[in-house]
């Protein structure tokens, strides 16, 4: 990556690490493999600002983001968001859309912090079942 | 089931069971080991390294290599004494670095076994004062002890790993019980 | 027994008064500790009637097998008591493991303007369906497989789950809530068309933590 990238990169990192519904950002390029075995047990070497991938071929520009997500939010709205986000700013610092892709992919979903999502059913519904079910059943029944 | 508060049934799990999700990609898992054994494998890592420093550099360490490797495991259930191995593993490769680099462990000789006041005092549970006697032994003593005592290596085992003859492993561990017992019966 | 008394150390010693006495190197009952080290280390096979039968040795094997048992419990007290000194070492080797993860396939969400492509993994997936499972209450999820091809939009896919469950919950309501509460997660978090959810409860567990 060029300077002027390395540095749109960091703010894209920071830009996405503060949109809501994001709880991380994930290296887009995975360490060499070679590297990594030489590192042996050492905790990844990289700048820890500069996650987003940019990538120049001729004159098409690809952008590439992972993430971990909130449970607490639907997966897709975040990523629309996120997606969008990086559009924005590319398209803000003169890309073309043309010839661009933004890719966004959620490595994780993060439910510690927030509440898994609430079933359909209404917590009544669940009460009310666990009091029609017996409690003092004998070993477990068959699967269903 | 059902009910209204939020709970994490995973936090219960056995080791087994945690030891099977982290195989399946499951870093939550993986955690909740690394929390469950990381302070029993920093403890003994610490005492093997006479520091406690260099003792989480091996305990991450031996974690990082656990996650990556987890799929050998025969067992599930073994998971901490396979991670214990681990890190014993990696605290005497650290101990064989420094004597190639000639450094001299530090240590005093054996304070002679007195029962002063102070001593009495600060040591009531005889639990602690192992651990206590333990420091004032000269390391290849200490750790002979430990790797047969507290990991369960053989005489074998510990002779590879300290590269000492099997001969010389006995000794040492006779001597280091020993040494401990005097400790320890003037606590009785 | 007079024996017994010239060798043994002093049990009942003022603790300013005189140091106790060494256990002796050679003269237990005429075992060098290094004989009884060996033995110990032996597990006492084969039976030496006279190790055996004398007392000095039979108690010096009992003080060190004292020590061992003290040497695992001693370890763990001093676990416990270890402050939480940080937790720094623990928040590096889990974002370094994270980003380790088998990622799997990609599975696609929809956008209309096609320079975007959205998509989560197949581990995010199959993560968030075995969370949803831990969190409902009563249920440690096993496996997790998602059948059928994922990254093509629309097409049907099946689930497969393994489950433990609490020691008295009835196995068919919990197989149900489990199939409710992952379908729900499914369709708030994917645009997967989930054609059966298949849930097999292969275990049981104790309140305490104990496995089957």
């Amino acid at each position: 990556m060029t300077d002027d990238d390395a540095a749109l990169s960091r703010s894209l990192t920071a830009a996405i690490r503060a949109t809501e519904g994001v709880t991380g950002v994930f290296p887009a390029q995975p360490l060499l493999e070679a590297a990594a075995d030489v590192i042996a047990a050492r905790l990844a070497l990289r700048l820890p600002d500069e996650l987003v991938d940019i990538d120049r071929a001729d004159s098409f520009t690809t952008v590439t983001a992972h993430i971990s997500t909130s449970a607490s939010l639907p997966a897709p709205e975040t990523l629309r968001r996120v997606g969008e986000l990086v559009r924005g700013t590319l398209v803000g610092a003169g890309a073309d859309a043309a010839e661009l892709a933004v890719n966004v992919k959620i490595r994780l979903i993060d439910d510690s912090g927030s509440s898994a999502p609430a079933p359909d059913l209404e917590d009544d519904d669940f009460i009310e079942r666990a009091r029609r079910r017996s409690t003092g059943v004998e070993g477990i029944s068959a699967s269903y | 089931m059902g009910e209204a508060e939020s709970r994490d049934s995973l936090e219960e799990a056995s080791d087994a069971t945690l030891a099977s999700r982290a195989a399946d990609g499951d870093t939550h898992a993986f955690e909740i080991l690394a929390r469950r054994h990381g302070p029993l494998m920093r403890v003994f890592s610490a005492k093997l390294l006479g520091s406690d420093i260099e003792s989480d550099d091996v305990v991450q360490e031996a974690f990082l290599i656990g996650w990556r490797h987890i799929g050998d495991l025969d067992s599930p259930a073994n998971i901490r004494n396979w991670l214990m191995r681990i890190v014993t593993r990696k605290a005497i490769d650290r101990i064989r670095v420094r004597r190639i680099h000639d450094d001299i462990d530090d240590w005093d000789p054996p304070a002679s076994p007195e029962t002063s006041p102070e001593r009495v005092v600060m040591a009531r549970l005889q639990m602690d004062a192992v651990w206590d006697a333990l420091d004032k032994l000269p390391p290849d003593q200490r750790r002979c002890w430990l790797l047969r005592e507290s990991a369960g290596y053989s005489y074998q085992e510990i002779g590879d790993s300290l590269g000492l003859p099997i001969s010389t492993v006995r000794g040492l561990l006779s001597r280091a019980r020993r040494f401990l017992l005097t400790e320890m019966e003037a606590w009785r | 027994m007079n024996s017994e008394d010239s060798v043994l150390p002093p049990t009942s010693v003022p603790p300013t008064s005189v140091p106790p006495t060494s256990v002796p190197d050679d003269d237990l009952d005429g075992h060098t500790m290094q004989e009884l080290s060996d033995y110990l280390d032996r597990e006492r096979t084969p039976f030496d009637a006279s190790i055996e039968s004398s007392a000095a040795c039979r108690l010096a094997l009992a003080g060190m097998t004292r020590l061992q048992e003290l040497s695992w419990t001693a370890m763990t007290r001093q676990s416990a008591l270890d402050p939480h000194r940080d937790d720094a070492w623990i928040t590096g080797l889990l974002d370094t493991i994270k980003a380790e993860v088998v990622a799997g396939r990609d599975v696609p969400i929809s956008h209309p303007d096609p320079t975007l492509r959205l998509a989560l993994t197949e581990a995010a997936v199959r993560g968030m369906v075995r969370r949803a499972g831990d969190t409902l209450g009563g249920v440690i999820m096993g496996r997790c497989t998602l059948d059928g091809d994922i990254t093509t939009p629309g097409e049907p896919i099946r689930v497969e789950v393994t489950a433990s469950l609490r020691y008295g919950l009835g196995a068919g309501d919990a197989a149900d809530q489990l199939r409710e509460r992952i379908a729900s997660a499914l369709h708030r978090h994917t645009e997967l068309v989930v054609d059966t959810i298949d849930v097999t409860i292969d275990d049981i567990y104790l309140e305490d933590g104990s496995g089957s």
